[in-house]
């Protein structure tokens, strides 16, 4: 083989490669669903600390997640339809997310009304979430990176404001979830998704 | 080198996998740009060769293939850029 068409063969690789190993095929429907689900949670929490009339929490937290999760399942389907291929950041972040909500759950389940007070959990929630975002948007999107860093912001603001700690956190979820998946969903339709 | 991979289009499809998990037949014509039957081809080598895994199954009515890098596959794609490379050594020192 010669020089040029051995450069060529390797610019055609890298050409190749560079762009795909970055690719997140994230469907927004999974991260709208999920921040509508932490929005409102806490929105009923503040709501019943502000006096208002809230229903049980097990009335609404089981529902809304099993809605989250089958949102995520149908999501992940369409999205691997649509790009045709799955590529290692996704299943990283697949991973990644699935770990941290994984432990979340198991903690939030053993631990709440135990050793942990019930409203010590949405802080849990919002930081162990964070960490999911801003690892996965480290390595392959700044529009995560952007919403770990607003869901992180809210972990830390909540502490200091007590009366209106989970009304911080339904904030931090609209901006760390439902506004990249907005965000994403836009961009997706004007075929600009992959720059985020 | 690899003589499987001397080939453009073989070596664009094992450069699409080894950064996926998998990747659609369908797909993989997009992103190469070559017609379905040069692109089964070529795949066919590369299955043969078991460079490749080929899966089939289908998504909702339609059937889909879908193909993933083994560890023979991407063995020969590493090998095979470090001999391209060093093709290029000598003139770029």
């Amino acid at each position: 083989m010669e020089t040029t068409q051995a450069r060529e063969h390797l610019q055609w690789v890298d050409g190749i490669v560079r762009v795909a190993d970055r690719d997140l095929n994230l469907h927004p429907a999974v991260l709208i669903a999920w921040g509508l689900f932490g929005t409102l949670v806490n929105a009923m929490h503040q709501a019943r600390a502000s006096g208002l009339a809230v229903p049980d929490d097990a009335t609404f937290h089981m529902p809304l997640m099993l809605l989250a999760l089958a949102v995520t399942v149908w999501a992940g389907h369409a999205s691997q339809k649509r790009a045709g291929r799955v590529t290692l950041v996704d299943s990283f972040a697949g991973s990644v997310f699935g770990v941290v909500f994984g432990v979340l759950l198991i903690v939030n389940l053993t631990a709440q009304h135990s050793v942990v007070p019930a409203r010590a959990m949405g802080l849990f929630w919002a930081a162990g979430l964070s960490i999911a975002l801003l690892i996965i948007g480290l390595h392959a999107s700044r529009l995560l990176l952007g919403g770990g860093i607003a869901l992180l912001a809210a972990s830390v603001a909540a502490s200091f404001f007590p009366n209106w700690f989970d009304g911080i956190f339904a904030v931090g979820w609209v901006f760390g979830f439902v506004v990249p998946g907005l965000v994403l969903a836009t961009s997706r339709s004007n075929g600009r998704a992959a720059a985020l | 080198m690899d003589e499987l991979l001397l080939s453009r289009v073989r070596l664009g499809v094992i450069s699409q996998l080894i950064a996926a998990e998998w990747v659609t037949f369908t797909e993989l014509q997009r992103s190469i740009g070559v017609t379905n039957g040069n692109l089964g081809t070529h795949i066919g080598k590369l299955v043969a060769a078991q460079y490749i895994k080929e899966e089939k199954r289908f998504e909702g009515r339609r059937p889909q293939s879908r193909y993933r890098l083994t560890k023979t596959g991407r063995q020969a794609f590493l090998q095979h850029v470090a001999a391209l490379q060093a093709i290029l050594e000598p003139r770029d020192q």
